[in-house]
């Protein structure tokens, strides 16, 4: 690892700067072909047209079930009008918040136990008693401790995605094979050495794995922190267009999360390649 | 043996289950979202034959079972009805009555936050809009008790909003209308100033709404179904006001205490013509209805 | 100098019905390898040679008796009374015996190790893993390198410095495997079937390589096979392990100068002993299990 990092530092700003361009275009290049792709574009299109005709042949109720056109200019109304990407930028900075704060506590949490078994011993029950308990059912305790704000929709985001995170790494580590922990031992490596370049990344395509699972359930806790407190974000938007009957509004929000959560999902899928290169060669 | 007992029995079961759920399809399915405007739904329960009274968490879950058929009769909050009035099937159903609150200027004050109407200075206020009957009913009243609220912050918001934003602490206190009152009171924050005597008829009270607060919706085939219900809702809403707050006390969470010094909300007979009213104002006022939360 | 005195092994195996198994994989075994020495440990698979050589690595604690290399203890044995039980808790804490420490990188002593598969790091490219080895053992960031490099050169991996384990072939990944091992300038190598994943002419051209290398180093050599060619080819001397439980059944100390023809008529003739021996063997098994 140490190699890369003096390459690229030799190579100055400048080229760093073409570097992180170029990958920027590699990531919505494979972005953009997985959901372009022309066999999915056959499935996608017929779909996309079955839902525009049917409200608008008066086989379902046009005001129930909003056409994609009409859906488009819900959405650009809410651009223009309402300030919705206001609204996306404040859930993602709870999203981001929480999330980030789960994999911060959970990959460390989660190395350690699958590290150590007297670490684990004291720790593993706890989770394992913690983690069925689902995530929604923290919402009024969460209330309590935390008020209705930004630090309880965080902390309940932050509660959905980090078990599976902590639960993945924990295994993944300690599957770890123990010949590359021989291997290193003999050589003399120290049990933080063996954490730092043979636990974790023996583990670290099950750690981003876990993450993805992280972001799913993220966002359905970011649904669910929106519907309490706070007056902006896209839950909160999806829940007050059902209260008023916007049901093209609503639809807006749910293809907003669908959108952001398959884009996070692609930008794991990219950190996963860059990262765990050594898995895809042959 | 034992096996054949646990199946026959649970044959049994089912059986009474399936029966017990005919049962309730015959009875008259209604919602309603609780609280102190339910007062003469309360008051009737317990005279109700073949009722099945249904609690919902918000009433635009109980438009959309109305408009699905899995409800009979239910209650919508008003200031919804003229956007609910778009959805298509909306013309399957038909106001049969209302429940009325006044509007009553009401100031609460933000949990364990003590302070006198004097004392006001530098807190942030909540209020609906600029020019608000309730605010000006507040502010002359406040000057005439000798109160200084020249600076005073003022935070504007559509009115259900307020409530989370004194839970979140967004707002030291809101001047809301006389139906959050109670809801305030339960979520433990306190009435500091109150004042019934409200001329409505500007843009946040408009006197044409005539104050209603709830509007019972019935599916048009099931009219000749609802209308026993409806009597006995009428008929509920002659006990004497104590009798009433009783009732909603005995039936929801809410302390008879709360509602002592708080006006009962009143049901009464109401036709389609309340919906054109709610429709043609919002037509006048354009974009009003649209609620936007951005402050 | 490595010296076992004794050195036994047992596990106990839970089984489906919840019955305990007590299983002997090495029963007392006492061995002695002179410096710069290549000795083979040749047996059947599972007749505990590998456990063996992992007790002398220290990477398994025996369970009686000691290893020492050049008079040093490798592990102790691990505790049989309770109240050794308590004294060996206290004194590792939460780190396995194992461990060589938390943070210090710091091998126990001057062994370096060839697994079978799995020995270098699928994570790292071919240079990193044997810059790796080599700041596990404080070699100056600067000289890690070049060092490296010599090593590299010398197994024939110069030109595949940025690849990835899993693109190489298997003669290759072991050959890198033989490069980290003699890049820490260990005194004592101890191979786990070093070539027995890859084909018949790669693994010949291998032990040419190892025997070249050796001869330039004058390391001490454990070779665990199952391979009695390999272990006539390239061994001082053969330890022939027994299976049920694994202990020494026969030594045959190889007097062949080296170079040797892997057709010499000595080695052919020893090889046909210790090949009857193994039927011998195993027909005497059958006639018990029958």
């Amino acid at each position: 690892m140490a190699m890369n990092k003096n390459k690229y530092e030799v190579k100055g700003a400048r080229s760093t700067f073409r570097l992180v361009l170029r990958e920027l275009g590699y990531f919505f290049k494979g972005a953009a072909l997985n959901i372009f792709s022309p066999e999915f574009l056959v499935v996608f299109i017929p779909l996309l047209g079955l839902w525009e005709a049917l409200p608008r042949l008066g086989a379902v109720p046009r005001t129930l079930v909003p056409p994609p056109s009409d859906v488009a200019m819900a959405f650009w109304e809410m651009l223009t009008v309402r300030n919705f990407l206001g609204d996306v930028a404040s859930s993602m900075l709870k999203f981001f918040m929480g999330l980030g704060i789960a994999i911060i506590a959970a990959i460390p949490i989660g190395v350690l136990m699958g590290w150590n078994i007297a670490v684990r011993k004291r720790t593993l029950p706890l989770f394992q008693l913690l983690s069925p308990i689902p995530p929604p059912a923290w919402v009024p305790i969460t209330i309590i401790l935390f008020g209705i704000g930004l630090p309880m929709q965080t902390f309940l985001i932050f509660l959905g995605a980090f078990y599976p995170i902590l639960f993945n790494t924990y295994q993944a580590v300690k599957d770890t094979d123990p010949r590359y922990l021989s291997s290193a031992r003999v050589f003399g490596a120290s049990e933080l050495t063996l954490i730092l370049h043979v636990y974790f990344w023996h583990a670290i395509g099950a750690i981003i794995m876990s993450v993805k699972t992280g972001v799913a359930m993220g966002l359905v806790m970011l649904v669910i922190a929106e519907m309490y407190g706070g007056r902006t974000g896209i839950g909160y938007v999806l829940n007050e267009a059902k209260d008023y009957f916007q049901i093209s509004r609503m639809v807006v929000c749910m293809v907003t999360l669908g959108v952001i959560g398959w884009f996070l999902i692609e930008v794991l899928k990219f950190v996963e390649l860059k990262l765990a290169v050594w898995k895809g060669v042959r | 043996m034992v096996k054949k007992t646990l199946l026959a029995l649970l044959l049994l079961l089912l059986l009474v289950l399936i029966t017990c759920e005919k049962k309730k399809r015959n009875a008259l399915r209604v919602g309603h979202s609780g609280g102190y405007l339910s007062a003469a739904l309360y008051a009737a329960q317990d005279s109700l034959v073949n009722v099945d009274i249904q609690h919902f968490n918000s009433t635009s879950d109980i438009a959309y079972t109305l408009l699905l058929g899995a409800l009979d009769a239910g209650f919508v909050e008003a200031e919804k009805l003229a956007a609910f009035a778009e959805l298509d099937g909306f013309d399957q159903l038909t106001v049969v009555g209302k429940v009325t609150y006044p509007y009553g200027a009401t100031l609460i004050l933000r949990k364990g936050l003590n302070v006198r109407l004097q004392e006001l200075g530098g807190l942030t206020i909540a209020v609906s809009e600029p020019t608000c009957v309730l605010l000006d009913t507040f502010s002359s009243d406040a000057k005439r008790l000798g109160a200084d609220i020249s600076n005073v912050k003022y935070k504007y918001m559509v009115f259900h909003a307020m409530l989370p934003a004194l839970e979140s602490g967004d707002v030291d206190a809101a001047i809301i209308k006389g139906t959050y009152a109670v809801a305030a009171l339960q979520a433990g924050h306190s009435i500091l100033y109150q004042n019934w005597e409200v001329q409505p008829g500007d843009e946040c009270c408009p006197a044409i709404l005539d104050q209603a607060a709830l509007v019972l919706l019935s599916r048009r085939e099931k009219l000749e179904a609802v209308k026993p219900f409806i009597n006995a809702l009428v008929f509920a809403q002659k006990s004497p006001p104590d009798q009433l707050r009783q009732s909603v006390a005995e039936h929801s969470v809410i302390p008879f205490e709360m509602l002592r010094g708080q006006p009962v909300p009143e049901f009464s007979l109401e036709s389609d013509k309340l919906l054109e009213t709610f429709i043609k104002h919002k037509h006048e006022d354009g974009d009003h209805d649209d609620h936007d939360h951005h402050d | 100098m490595i010296e076992a005195r004794n050195v036994s092994k047992f596990f106990s195996v839970v089984n489906e019905d919840r019955t305990a198994d007590g299983i002997t994989a090495v029963l007392s075994v006492s061995l002695t390898v002179e410096d710069g020495k290549i000795l083979s440990l040749l047996g059947p698979s599972g007749c505990g040679k590998s456990t063996f050589l992992e007790i002398l690595g220290g990477l398994q604690a025996p369970t009686e008796g000691s290893v020492y290399i050049d008079g040093v203890q490798v592990l102790e044995p691990l505790p049989s009374t309770r109240k050794e039980m308590d004294d060996y808790r206290r004194k590792y804490k939460f780190l396995s015996p194992l461990a060589n420490s938390m943070f210090k990188n710091r091998p126990k002593h001057d062994i370096a190790m060839i697994f079978q598969d799995y020995a270098v790091f699928p994570w790292m490219t071919v240079l990193q893993n044997v810059v790796f080895a080599l700041k596990l053992r404080d070699i100056p960031r600067r000289e890690r390198e070049a060092k490296a490099m010599i090593y590299l050169k010398k197994t024939g991996l110069a030109d595949s410095l940025s690849k990835y384990p899993a693109q190489l072939s298997g003669g290759m990944r072991q050959r890198l495997a033989l490069a980290r091992a003699l890049a820490v300038d260990p005194r004592i190598i101890l191979m786990d079937e070093p070539f027995a994943a890859v084909d018949m002419l790669t693994r010949e051209r291998l032990q040419d390589d190892l025997l070249r290398l050796w001869n330039e180093t004058g390391i001490t050599i454990i070779l665990v096979t199952h391979d009695i060619n390999e272990a006539l080819y390239l061994s001082d001397e053969i330890v022939v392990f027994s299976a049920n439980p694994g202990s020494i059944r026969n030594r045959f100390p190889i007097e062949t100068p080296r170079p040797r023809r892997r057709s010499d008529p000595d080695l052919l003739v020893l090889g046909q002993r210790i090949e009857a021996l193994f039927k011998y063997d195993i027909n005497h098994e059958s006639e018990y299990s029958i």
